[in-house]
């Protein structure tokens, strides 16, 4: 528990590594920037192939459009970094919530009475039905504030009615049931875990049109899996030691149970997982892009650079370059894994 | 194991199938612009650009009705009160939408009467002004939002005032259905049963019977094409997978055997490198020292059906095999590798080697065939992750497998082929897991003391 009182020093790798990855992401928010100003890769025919280290205005040659390959690479970051990063920031979010509920409640911690259940069955059997005529008689508002009022009308009516049927007219009613919270989980994760990543990716891209921000959304859905996993495995094993169950005893709220105790622990494992399962998405993203699917054809990105650069091997540069640029992404995130999971294990 | 107990179990096995199946397929139901014809939904509408509304609803109608999706989805659905009357009028089928938005918004009787107008007056009435009308009525019924509903009200009786007939009794029937309000009824839903008739059911009894549909883009039956590129990925599984076994063996025992080797340290950093390097490029850098070196993709022609050796033996083919290798041995070399290490300390081992045992033969006899139980699992991973591995060099080597058959279906919108194949590949990797779950029942002796 204890943090050593001087963070040893970083070794060279390391310190390459942090700069890297920061010039990555300046990379990427100066991609950001000259988008918004509309300032965008231009394709010029007659300027094509020209090899680098030449020109000074084509300082790594120009691709098979006459595209200046510094300015290709430097909007692909943003598209790479867009696509590593936030999705896997709210898949850990997702994985954090949702392995923690499902330790901690277990499968005995869910328990619902009878009554209730059957009570909010029916009521959302009548959310449902009565739904169509709401629209209806509501036809003027907008369809996402008319959804709202609904669910908030909805939530206004039925909760109270089972906070107050407290105690059911019928036996049966009281009769509790428990809900295994962590056994389906468990199902959840294996469902997810059937395909390898890429062909979950590749078959869920289908359901929606190609987009930075879709596939975004498909990458978080796919990539929350493991650290539910590794969350839910540490809250498991932490439960067993005898500072939880003294904080236990002691009433201490779950809120704070969680900052102080479970967060300290499980820091160390997710940082690693996030910089391992990130340094992974850089390559999906660019095999995603190699292929062709998930992105529209109008989004630069290193792999479509490598797609098109198979058909002209002489043009090494077109192969050189960004495989650089995505190996040392790909290193750097795991050089500094490596460095968060030997800080864990010490 | 009893009887009763293989029983359940294989009953669970098939419900699971059955299960996993159908949502596939329902799931796949939801799909966008999954009921049109192929072209209608690009966003360039090169093929239909030109159609006017009347010809796409019709072109769409065909579709439906060629394909039976005009059917209902499942056994039972839900549908609104008031549809479910539009239907009983039992209209044309040019006016099915517009009649049951009609009747949904203004009743059914008024809906009723403008509908029998509109008969009399579509036999008489010029067939442009008939178009038009038709054209204004479908937009009525398609629109949403309030505001474009009731302009396009005024729109179609503006329109039906200015058209030349005598009586105009039309636009009087127009104007009478528009002042009136269907009853709030009409917008709840009802339960409806729909017997056999309805797509689910045709599908599952033709996958019972084989038939897995046929393409939208070359009318071909879907397994006649999965099983053409099953070919070529079964060779390229193969020849990447066998080899891949052997290497990762023979690699692991030498790293137990040697572990202070300068050798060990150099390869082992370097599988560490591989098994982070995203397969196509490793794919890419074999094709391009292959082409550097004057190589060439050429497969020789060949009379008749190819058999599986003769695949093969094509270059491209034993490339891509080489690229999968790649792409497995890093990770199932170090895991083996970790595992034999792992046993190689244990004391059994240290108790052979006191007997008299040589390290080696230590290694082989005592700590191997613990070290290759863990591997096992690893091992069916690795096979049902071999299929992504395969994806990649199909499509660079320009291979027709099942990978570049999955990537040209989705980049095509041919739904039938992806489900096609999104079953395949659930059914191989429940016959991996399957045949994995049999091997540890006979390999593990525990297992066998028990029962």
């Amino acid at each position: 528990m204890e943090k050593p009182k001087t963070p040893s020093p970083l070794a060279w790798k390391e310190k390459l590594a942090f700069l890297w990855l920061v010039l990555f992401t300046c990379a990427a928010g100066l991609s950001q920037v000259w988008i918004s100003l509309g300032y965008d890769v231009q394709a010029v025919p007659e300027e094509a192939y020209r090899p680098p280290f030449r020109l000074m205005q084509h300082l790594l040659g120009t691709d098979q459009l006459g595209r200046d390959v510094l300015l290709y690479l430097i909007h692909g970051c943003r598209t790479s970094w867009l696509l590593a990063f936030p999705p896997m920031a709210l898949a850990t979010l997702v994985g954090i919530l949702s392995g923690t509920i499902a330790a901690t409640l277990g499968n005995n911690g869910l328990k619902i009475s009878l009554g209730k259940l059957f009570l909010s069955g029916l009521l959302l059997l009548a959310l449902f039905y009565f739904y169509p005529l709401f629209q209806w008689s509501t036809r003027q508002w907008s369809g996402a504030f008319q959804f709202a009022v609904y669910i908030g009308c909805a939530l206004m009516i039925s909760y109270p009615l089972v906070k107050v049927s407290q105690k059911s007219f019928f036996k049966w009613g009281n009769k509790k049931v428990t809900i295994p919270v962590d056994e389906g989980l468990q199902k959840i994760i294996g469902i997810w875990a059937t395909f390898p990543k890429l062909l979950l990716l590749l078959i869920l891209t289908l359901f929606t049109p190609f987009s930075i921000l879709t596939l975004m959304f498909w990458i978080c859905a796919t990539y929350w899996v493991l650290p539910a996993r590794v969350s839910r495995g540490m809250v498991l094993q932490l439960q067993k030691e005898s500072y939880y169950e003294t904080a236990q005893a002691l009433g201490i709220p779950f809120k704070r149970v969680f900052t102080h105790f479970m967060w300290p622990q499980l820091k160390g494992p997710l940082l690693t997982n996030f910089c391992f399962a990130a340094s992974g998405l850089l390559g999906i993203g660019s095999t995603l892009a190699y292929l062709g699917i998930g992105l529209p054809a109008d989004v630069p990105s290193w792999g479509k650079m490598l797609a098109n650069a198979r058909f002209s091997l002489e043009a090494w540069w077109l192969i050189a370059f960004p495989s650089v640029v995505l190996l040392a992404s790909i290193f750097s995130l795991q050089v500094i894994g490596h460095k968060f999971s030997s800080q864990a294990k010490a | 194991m009893t009887l009763p107990q293989v029983s359940l179990r294989v009953l669970k096995f098939f419900f699971t199938l059955w299960f996993t199946v159908s949502c596939v397929f329902l799931v796949s139901r939801l799909l966008p612009s999954v009921n049109n014809p192929r072209g209608l939904a690009d966003a360039d509408s090169t093929v239909y650009g030109t159609s006017n509304q009347n010809t796409l609803q019709k072109i769409t109608s065909d579709y439906l009705t060629r394909t039976g999706y005009n059917r209902p989805l499942f056994y039972f659905s839900f549908q609104l009160k008031g549809l479910e009357t539009a239907e009983n009028i039992k209209p044309m089928a040019e006016a099915t939408r517009w009649l049951s938005a009609a009747v949904l918004r203004h009743g059914v009787v008024p809906s009723q009467a403008f509908y029998k107008e509109w008969q009399n007056w579509k036999k008489t009435a010029p067939p442009e002004k008939v178009n038009q009308l038709q054209e204004h009525l479908q937009r009525w019924a398609g629109a949403e939002l309030n505001e474009e509903i009731s302009s396009l009200k005024k729109m179609i009786s503006r329109f039906l005032q200015t058209t030349s007939s005598d009586e105009n009794s039309l636009s009087k029937t127009w104007g009478k259905l528009i002042s009136q309000n269907a009853p709030l009824s009409y917008h709840l839903p009802l339960l409806r049963w729909h017997g056999k008739d309805n797509v689910y059911h045709a599908w599952l009894s033709g996958l019972l019977q084989g038939d897995l549909g046929t393409s939208t883009v070359d009318y071909k039956p879907v397994y006649q094409k999965i099983g053409s590129a099953l070919h070529v990925s079964v060779g390229l599984g193969l020849l990447g997978l066998l080899p891949a076994l052997l290497a990762s063996y023979l690699l692991g025992f030498a790293f137990t055997l040697h572990p202070t080797s300068v050798y060990t340290s150099v390869l082992r950093h370097f599988l560490y490198f591989l098994d982070s390097v995203p397969g196509f490029m490793i794919t890419l850098v074999v094709f391009g020292i292959y082409f550097l070196a004057g190589g060439s993709l050429l497969v020789p022609f060949s009379s008749g059906e190819p058999d599986l050796l003769q695949t093969m033996g094509t270059p491209p083919v034993l490339l891509g095999g080489l690229c999968i290798a790649f792409f497995i041995i890093p990770h199932l070399t170090l895991q083996f590798y970790h595992s034999l290490q792992t046993q190689s300390r244990s004391l059994y081992t240290r108790t052979a080697m006191a007997k008299g045992l040589s390290y080696r033969r230590s290694l082989r006899v005592h700590a191997l065939p613990n070290a290759l139980v863990p591997i096992l699992t690893l091992l069916s991973e690795v096979v049902i992750g071999l299929v992504s591995g395969v994806l990649i060099v199909e499509i660079t080597f320009s291979l027709q497998g099942i990978g570049s058959l999955l990537v040209k279906s989705i980049l095509s919108n041919d739904y039938p082929v992806v489900v096609g194949i999104t079953l395949f590949l659930l059914v191989f990797r429940l016959a991996v897991t399957t045949f994995t779950d049999f091997l540890y029942l006979v390999l593990d002796p525990r297992n066998q003391s028990n029962t």
